[in-house]
């Protein structure tokens, strides 16, 4: 790999893992409540355990998020 | 159930299976270092750093390999059932020790130049064209994200939100990880390690894995072959209704694949999805507690006659409509939607 390819891979993760986690910030407080009810009352602990995940997989929860559904 | 999202319900039970894995980690990586500086070769220059590496690593993949042989060996016997309870604990762990290993690397190889440490990790090897001298530390980061969305999702909230079918697969990526794992030890040893002791134990371990899934995969195929139920009237034979242990199911193969369980209890037969709700559990391989079809995996339960999760819990799973004819047991291979009630079959001669 390039010096290059490698600087533009490192960017866009570093991108993608920036965005993630202003997401995953919202998400855990606020978002979750869209996506699944059973998710009120949710204790700090279980949001914390929630958070890198959330940091992973963004795109997809922002799209559950959008839609407000709860996909089962 | 899903009743409120708890982080982890820390029985006693898992807590001491828990205690037990850390400690053989622990062990495991002691003999590890121990066992590395007495047979490190004279005159070869050894960092405690380069040790730390390699031990965290080894660990971390062996690990992988237990995670990975849970799952055929409690198909094979129930036995080893009791560490699937413990096997998302194992694979966050697994997770931990390479994230270490990887940052240890990365500060120890990568560290001192000038580039970016990230940026050297894919670059500063740019023998992408050669097998001998592969850059293996990329494979390395492919599985270290795979592990990482492995860790990341295993609590039930993630299986509940992204759905059993797009969690099941994520979690398939398990073998991609662990076969570029495979990858990135083989071509770290051809160029990091003399001995060939190493990359014997790798062989062995990858050999143990798929023989073990090859053979519990042969085996359901012939089980399934044996109940794939020839079709009577549009009706499935199940067989006797004499042959179901009382208080447990047997497990049938419809022809796209769906499996139901059949559970005879009190004299009658219920037939359910074999697939639990929670993560997708074989119902059929667990038994009638308290009048309720529980799963074997975590305990979810439902109830034979609607699919229902008792009250407070509202988890659903699809019915089929059952008789029994002369003693023997049919089913409709049409599934009802989850939470249908259907009356049981009453086993003739059963309130005798
Ligand atoms: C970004 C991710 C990773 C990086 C940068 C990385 C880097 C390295 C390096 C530099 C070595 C050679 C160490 C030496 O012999 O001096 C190595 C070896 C090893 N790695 Fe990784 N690794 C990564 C991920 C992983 C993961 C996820 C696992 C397992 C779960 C793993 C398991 C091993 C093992 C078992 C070895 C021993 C083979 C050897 O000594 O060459 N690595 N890794
Ligand atoms: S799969 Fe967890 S309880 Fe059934």
């Amino acid at each position: 790999m390039t010096i290059q390819l490698a600087e533009m891979l490192v960017a866009a993760i570093a991108v993608y893992a920036a965005l993630g986690t202003v997401f995953a910030l919202v998400f855990v407080t606020v978002g979750v409540r869209r996506i699944d009810p059973d998710a009120r009352g949710m204790p700090l602990r279980a949001r914390a355990v929630v958070f890198p995940g959330a940091v992973g997989l963004w795109p997809l929860l922002l799209v559950f998020m959008i839609r407000g559904e709860r996909k089962t | 159930m899903a009743h409120g999202y708890q982080v982890v319900t820390w029985t006693p039970f898992k807590k001491a299976y828990d205690v037990v894995m850390l400690i053989a980690v622990g062990v495991f990586m002691t003999i590890f270092i121990v066992g590395g500086y007495m047979t490190w070769p004279d005159g070869e220059t050894l960092h405690p750093v380069q040790l730390a590496l390699r031990a965290l690593g080894f660990t971390a993949f062996t690990l992988l390999h237990v995670v990975l042989a849970i799952g055929p060996l409690s198909r094979m016997s129930p036995r080893f059932k009791p560490l699937l309870y413990n096997r998302r604990h194992m694979g966050v762990t697994t997770f931990l020790l390479a994230f270490a290993h990887a940052v240890l690397a990365l500060l120890w190889y990568h560290g001192f130049s000038e580039m970016n440490v990230f940026v050297s990790l894919f670059a500063s090897n740019p023998n992408y064209g050669s097998i001998q001298g592969f850059p293996f530390e990329s494979l390395g980061f492919v599985a270290l994200v795979i592990l990482f969305l492995m860790a990341a999702t295993s609590h039930d909230f993630w299986n509940a939100n992204l759905g059993p079918g797009f969690w099941k697969a994520l979690h398939m990526l398990v073998y991609v990880a662990y076969a570029a794992l495979v990858a990135h030890v083989m071509l770290g040893l051809a160029q990091n390690e003399k001995s060939p002791l190493y990359a014997y134990a790798v062989g062995g371990g990858a050999v143990f894995l798929v023989a073990l899934h090859l053979i519990t995969g042969v085996r359901e195929c012939v089980r399934d072959r044996a109940l794939g139920a020839a079709a009577h009237d549009g009706w499935i034979d199940v067989g006797s209704a004499a042959d179901i242990p009382d208080g447990r199911a047997v497990i049938v193969v419809l022809k796209g694949g769906e499996r139901v369980a059949v559970f005879r209890y009190d004299g009658k037969v219920s037939a359910v999805s074999n697939v639990c709700r929670h993560q997708a559990g074989p119902l059929g391989e667990g038994c009638i507690k308290d009048g309720l079809v529980t799963c074997p995996w975590h305990g979810f339960q439902y109830r034979p006659d609607d699919g229902r999760s008792p009250p407070p819990f509202t988890e659903r799973i699809p019915t089929y409509n059952v008789k029994v004819d002369n003693g023997v047991v049919f089913i409709d291979p049409v599934a009802n939607p989850a939470g249908t009630p259907v009356e049981p079959a009453v086993v003739a001669g059963a309130a005798a």
